[in-house]
């Protein structure tokens, strides 16, 4: 048969394909699939027949709106979320866990070593910032300045918020792309971040600050100095399949590695995001009497370690 | 020999359907449009909330939030295309050619972060150039592809009587590429049909202002019109 026969005896379902298409009414009277297979055929023998790409070319896209609308994914939002949080962050935390240990580890022990440091030695602290810095971080949490007297309004809340959030996820994000540098990247920036914190809860201390620094910090820390361990271990992920590919092409090893570290990233953002909710609206708020920032900050503490280091499923 | 870069997606029904994907130049047009309607919506959010003072000031914070993060995520995940893919004819689908959903959809704009390294989308650029089927990197991970999605085209008859071919005794190939061509003139200035009729001036033994003429009506002929 001749492409013009050809075209002229099927052209009108094809015309009945696109119209169904775009009307989903007339889509209920007809058995799409099978008009969809019926447009497989035809396109199947037009190239076999080696008709013009014309026609080729237009059965090609009517069936690749056939197939987007019968092979369509489901489109849900909170179920796969729901997911995530249930099963595949946990899993991946699981797979990973010897990373968020190593990151673990390394955050909190530099945290603990420069807190020491600062404790014994006072005047550490202007190795790791600037004097200038030092001051304002003082200022911040001085118990008698005149910010601590009255409620902050829920307007500057709104504004610390977006604030929190930008500045977060920044910092998490370096520390998973330092991964892309053989690693070196994220360890450095999660060894800069504990140093920092150890130095500067130390200074507060010293000074004798750290009733109003502690009620502030503890509630959402959890969920932020967490979140930014989680990144670096991702980071590390990368790192180490970039360093050690193994039996893979290091181009391959990057693809399984980012991959795997994925979820863990993804996990982090939703930390940080909760953590710059906390932040703004919960841990800055001079109602809460302190005893209660406390007990809600060391239920969060628990909750996060327990959750970030979910059990192995008896299964295994 | 492949010259294009259509990829070829096998159906349940087992045949293959054609996808292209969209290279760095068109990606850059349609990621720069909507650069433009990002700014936009920062100074209508600005000058609408320097009225509400410090307030005012966070919620703009929290758009820039969600429009920095979200606004990819939402177009895409409802109709595939953002406002400046859809400007360019282009659209975010799976690698297996279906509509990219929200896992998809938020990886690939997450790692933006990552393709913008070091600056100005250097790193996924040159993802881009390198990759067969122009992924950068949130592309890779979120197992996606920006690919061309073209109005179809209506099938074209030409209007020529036929003429018989003689005795040449053309391939498929070469029918095809004659039918092709017949096709393709509704979209190119005569000058241009001229000139590439004029390729073929050897075989069709005939002056070269009938060259076109006599193409299509070969065309015809091979096409069986009646």
């Amino acid at each position: 048969m001749k492409q013009h026969d050809f075209v002229k005896s099927r052209k009108a379902q094809w015309d009945l394909f696109a119209s169904i298409m775009k009307d989903h009414e007339l889509a209920k009277q007809h058995d799409v699939p099978k008009l969809f297979r019926q447009l497989s055929h035809d396109l199947a023998v037009a190239k076999s027949r080696h008709y013009s790409p014309a026609v080729v070319s237009r059965l090609n896209e009517l069936l690749l709106q056939g197939q987007q609308q019968l092979y369509k994914p489901a489109n849900r939002i909170i179920s796969p979320l729901w997911l995530f949080f249930r099963v595949t962050f946990p899993a991946h935390l699981l797979e990973l866990r010897i990373y968020v240990i190593w990151a673990h580890v390394l955050f909190y022990g530099i945290a603990l070593l420069t807190f020491t440091v600062t404790l014994i030695e006072p005047d550490f602290v202007r190795n790791v910032m600037p004097n200038a810095q030092v001051v304002s971080i003082e200022s911040m949490y001085d118990p008698d300045s005149e910010h601590y007297a009255k409620e902050r309004e829920s307007d500057s809340d709104f504004l610390m918020f977006g604030y929190y959030i930008m500045n977060n996820i920044s910092i998490a994000f370096q520390c998973f792309v330092g991964g892309f540098l053989l690693g070196f990247g994220a360890l450095f920036f999660l060894l800069f971040n504990g140093i920092f914190f150890g130095a500067v809860s130390a200074h507060i201390v010293n000074i004798g600050y750290g009733s109003t620094f502690f009620s502030f910090v503890i509630t959402h820390g959890s969920f932020e100095l967490t979140a930014i361990a989680l990144s670096a271990a991702a980071g590390g992920v990368i790192g180490k399949h970039l360093i050690n590919p193994g039996r893979l092409s290091r181009a391959t090893a990057l693809n399984v590695a980012a991959k795997k570290a994925f979820p863990i990233i993804f996990g982090a953002f939703l930390f940080l995001i909760i953590a710059a909710f906390i932040e703004a609206f919960w841990s800055s708020s001079r109602f809460i009497p302190n005893e209660v920032k406390y007990v809600v900050g060391s239920l969060c503490w628990v909750w996060v370690l327990i959750y970030i280091f979910p059990r192995a499923s008896r299964a295994d | 020999m492949k010259i294009d870069n259509q990829i070829a997606l096998e159906t349940a029904e087992g045949i293959d359907i054609e996808l292209t994907p969209a290279g760095l130049g068109v990606r850059t047009l349609a990621f720069t449009y909507d650069f433009f309607l990002r700014a936009l919506i920062y100074i209508a959010a600005s000058i609408v909330l320097q009225y509400a003072g410090k307030f005012g000031q966070g919620i703009f914070f929290i758009v820039m939030f969600l429009v920095e993060w979200f606004y990819p995520v939402i177009f895409e995940i409802t109709t595939g295309q953002t406002p400046g893919k859809k400007a360019f004819g282009l659209a975010v689908v799976y690698d297996n050619g279906l509509p990219v959903t929200l896992s998809g959809s938020l990886t690939r704009n997450l790692f933006r972060a990552v393709d913008f390294l070091p600056s100005f989308y250097m790193l996924g650029g040159i993802c881009v150039v390198l990759s067969g089927q122009s992924k950068r990197i949130g592309d890779y991970l979120g197992g996606t592809l920006v690919v061309y999605r073209k109005k179809p085209v209506a099938i074209s008859y030409f209007s020529f009587e036929k003429s018989q071919t003689g005795e040449l005794q053309l391939d498929a190939v070469q029918q095809k590429a004659i039918i092709d061509f017949a096709e393709r003139c509704k979209t190119l200035s005569p000058q241009r049909q001229q000139e590439l009729a004029k390729i073929l001036l050897p075989m069709l033994d005939c002056e070269p202002e009938q060259a076109v003429t006599k193409l299509k009506s070969w065309a015809a002929n091979m096409v069986g019109k009646a």
